[in-house]
């Protein structure tokens, strides 16, 4: 019985290598695809959103901290001509961090609040080539067109939250215009 | 008519299994790791070009965002120190000194999302814990309120997720050997 159904059982398991490899290659780009979609309903690409502090109700991304405010932006390279501007200032004396994950979920940029010194952080997010960039802001080059930008700010205590929530309105995620 | 049925029931034998083994080598659980320090699990390659398919699907389902190793290292512990699955129909001891970072936290999550509670309360934090004289703290995991660093949990399985932010160099450097807390079981309903 198994001699005869042989080719027909390692054909199954060969399909079923085949569609493990290939699910577990796309997974991680489809559920950034898909949080990248979500977050869409709410501002459209190289547009800021403040989100409240994370609770119970924050269903957007999985294991959110609830000691930090997030801050995001879904970017779009080619939407935006070519780069986009992301930017921050006047922030106040806590941890703060801006990061940047590509369409494959890597963290390929992370600049910090001791990193930045100045409480400001300002660059350019590109394809490989660098644009016309008259303010000679640094320029982070970006694996994929489509990725996120997170920024994210401690709240070192419950008192400080509006003067928190206010600072990380100043954060930009903006196509860049050269001059 | 008769091989039809076979290449059909290929078909389907073989995308369901590969299917499956997704679901249980990078969907199935939490964040993944393959370095153990007490019940506390991580891995020095998240958020990194360096993860391979398995972490990465795993990060990318338990841990999206999560940031790389130079930034913040995340240690996530779904059993106790005795190996017993964290349940909330039990109550827990979280009990240690401040890990070396510049800033941590403790935050309890079911199915990946903070755990629902009337309190509004989902984690203790080096700015919020309440430390003895000695330096050391205690957290209470339960589900009736706890006098003091209480983390409220509901029925079911969670898990723990321990920030380092800004770890120190012995850190990174030895992973396995960070003196994190531990995690006693108190008692059970």
């Amino acid at each position: 019985m198994i001699a005869r159904n042989c080719k027909w059982i390692a054909g199954a398991f060969l399909i079923a290598a085949i569609v493990h490899v290939t699910s577990l290659l796309l997974l991680p780009r489809l559920i950034v695809v898909r949080t990248m979609s979500v977050m869409a309903r709410s501002a459209s690409a190289n547009t800021i959103l403040h989100p409240p502090r994370p609770s119970a109700r924050s269903r957007t991304v999985v294991r959110p901290s609830p000691d930090l405010l997030y801050s995001i932006c879904v970017y779009d390279l080619r939407a935006a001509d070519g780069a986009v501007r992301v930017s921050i200032h006047d922030m106040p004396d806590t941890y703060w961090s801006v990061s940047v994950f590509d369409a494959d979920t890597n963290n390929f940029y992370a600049l910090n609040d001791r990193q930045a010194k100045t409480g400001v952080a300002d660059f350019l997010l590109a394809e490989s080539a660098a644009p016309a960039n008259d303010e000679r802001l640094p320029v982070v080059a970006a694996p994929t067109s489509r990725g996120i930008v997170l920024f994210r700010i401690l709240v070192s205590d419950d008192a400080r939250m509006a003067e928190l929530d206010a600072a990380r309105r100043h954060a930009l995620c903006a196509p860049y215009r050269a001059g | 008519m008769l091989r039809a049925l076979r290449i059909l029931t290929m078909l389907v034998a073989g995308i369901a299994l590969g299917l499956a083994v997704t679901w249980a080598t990078a969907i199935r659980g939490t964040m993944g790791g393959n370095i153990d320090d007490g019940p506390w699990r991580t891995s020095l390659n998240v958020g990194s070009s360096e993860s391979g398919p398995y972490l990465r699907a795993q990060i990318a389902v338990h841990g999206l965002l999560a940031l790389s190793r130079e930034e913040t290292l995340y240690y996530t512990a779904a059993r106790d120190s005795e190996g017993q699955t964290l349940v909330g129909n039990c109550s827990y001891r979280i009990e240690g000194r401040d890990p070396p970072a510049r800033w941590w936290s403790i935050t309890a999550y079911a199915d990946d999302f903070l755990i629902p509670n009337s309190a509004d309360r989902y984690s203790v934090s080096m700015n919020s814990v309440a430390r003895g004289p000695d330096g050391s703290f205690a957290v209470t995991l339960s589900k009736t309120q706890a006098e003091r660093n209480w983390i409220p949990v509901t029925d079911g399985p969670f898990d723990l997720t321990i920030r380092l932010y800004n770890p120190q160099t012995s850190v990174v450097a030895d992973p396995a050997n960070v003196p994190l807390p531990i995690i006693k079981r108190a008692n059970c309903e």
